[in-house]
């Protein structure tokens, strides 16, 4: 009886390739069951201010220039806030495709910072295993050395962490959204703060325009204040891609290019015109 | 006794079929190489299907672009996101026929060419190509190879003109798939 079965089923695939006359329709009909991963959710590993959920493939750096500008509310006589500027140098490695590592160095209150990415979900189709979102966790600290004469801080003092839970999805080629549910933790907060800790949830999306341009907004409620002054860091920009290098332009009402910085610490008020214009420059190398 | 009856008349009847079982190899490769003045540009793929049939001369390719490998990650990204788009356009195919079918002798060992004629579909546009195929013919295996050019423009493949410096408008493919027979 084993014996028919196995007949029966060479004869059947015998049958069927026999029966298509067209070769082609056969061939095809064997790789439906692939599964493909999603890429390129986003052109970068920046959403704007924030890490979006993409990390380089194993083997790349990426070497990560990000500038703020001064606000724009400066008017003419400080050029738009040109005359003013922050800056951040960043250097990135993909240890393994799910992997990523970076540290940083900001010259707004003279803060190093690093993280840790890892890919936990990746969106997929086709073999019978539908993965619909994309998820990443992201582990950063920042240590800040700006000096304070009137405190007395231990290095641990210094030091802020913030963990996100990234998810991302892509909903078609064009258009791909992602929610950041946030955790910033201090280690000492000044008289005039409240929270050690915050919650944040973002919200953040892109709409391609071409090929090659994106634009993309970015917006990180917080559920706890640090003080009463801060104001939720909202930020809308272009990316620009070509060949190795992704240029990011935005808008934006936060200072800080590190995590626990612009969605904790920002005070500017958006829609007063206290804006930055800045720019993240992305240059990618194949080291193995 | 009615199964045994029902067993030989179904092996009959395979029988019957099986010489017109196409050969298809799975593990075929695909390659591309362009010169540009930038940087060469070049990736492989090794899951390339291919299937050809002996009986009526005709032949079929099928590929999936994710499945092309560039040494240089984000080149192998815009080359699926930018150029071919492969999410919309996942795969690659050309189905055609050997031309003068009928005087190629491939029981017989040894090597020789062929014109394989027919249609090439890539980013979901559809040319006609032929390209010379070498045949590697042995008892237990057949050989294939072959080399063509493909427009970049006739496939609807767009280049910006910041990059068009960068990529050469005709890239070189190269295809080889390596068939086993069957015994008889």
């Amino acid at each position: 009886m084993k014996q028919l079965v196995i007949t029966l089923g060479f004869l059947a695939s015998w049958l069927t390739l026999a029966a298509q006359d067209d070769l082609l329709a056969s061939l095809e009909a064997e790789q439906e069951d692939e599964v493909s991963l999603v890429e390129a959710t986003f052109k970068g590993t920046r959403l704007i201010n924030g890490h979006s959920i993409e990390t380089r493939k194993k083997g790349v750096m990426d070497f990560m220039i990000s500038h703020r500008f001064g606000t724009i509310d400066g008017g003419g006589y400080e050029l738009f806030g040109l005359d003013d500027a922050s800056i951040r140098i960043g250097l990135e490695y993909a240890i393994t495709d799910r992997l990523y590592v970076g540290v940083g160095r900001s010259s707004f209150e003279k803060t190093y910072d690093g993280f840790l990415k890892y890919r936990l979900l990746r969106q997929s189709s086709g073999g019978g295993k539908n993965m619909p979102i994309s998820a990443t966790w992201l582990s950063s600290v920042a240590l800040r050395t700006l000096r304070n004469p009137d405190l007395d801080e231990s290095f641990k003092d210094k030091l802020a962490n913030t963990n996100q839970l990234l998810i991302a999805k892509k909903f078609e080629s064009g258009l791909s959204l992602q929610l950041m549910p946030t955790w910033v933790h201090r280690n000492l907060i000044s008289d005039d703060e409240s929270n050690n800790d915050v919650f944040a949830l973002g919200v953040g999306g892109r709409i391609k325009l071409s090929q090659r341009v994106a634009f993309c907004g970015e917006y990180y409620y917080q559920f706890q204040q640090l003080h009463g002054e801060t104001t939720n860091a909202i930020a809308v920009g272009f990316d620009i891609e070509t060949g190795g290098h992704v240029f990011q332009l935005q808008f934006t009402n936060a200072t800080s290019m590190v995590s626990k910085g612009f969605i904790t610490e920002t005070v500017n008020d958006f829609f007063d015109g206290e804006i930055h214009f800045g720019f993240n420059i992305s240059r990618t190398f194949q080291l193995n | 006794m009615k199964n045994r009856i029902l067993t030989l008349l179904l092996v009959a009847f395979a029988c019957g079929f099986a010489t017109a079982q196409p050969l298809i190899d799975r593990e075929g490769t695909a390659s591309f190489f362009s010169e540009a003045p930038m940087e060469d540009i070049e990736a492989i793929n090794k899951e390339v299907i291919g299937a050809v049939d002996l009986e009526k001369g005709t032949v079929a390719v099928s590929m999936f672009i994710k499945k092309f490998t560039f040494d240089r990650s984000l080149m192998q990204e815009h080359f699926n996101e930018n150029y071919l788009e492969s999410e919309k356009f996942p795969k690659a195919t050309f189905k055609g026929v050997i031309k003068d079918f009928t005087t190629l002798d491939f029981t017989k060992g040894g090597s020789f060419e062929a014109l394989a004629e027919g249609e090439m579909e890539i980013h979901g546009v559809t040319k006609p190509l032929s390209s010379v195929v070498k045949f590697d013919v042995t008892p237990s295996t057949l050989r294939a190879e072959t080399v063509f050019e493909i427009s970049i423009a006739d496939h609807d493949i767009e280049i910006p003109k910041l990059v068009i410096k960068n990529i050469a408008e005709v890239v070189e493919v190269k295809a080889a798939f390596n068939f086993k027979r069957e015994q008889r």
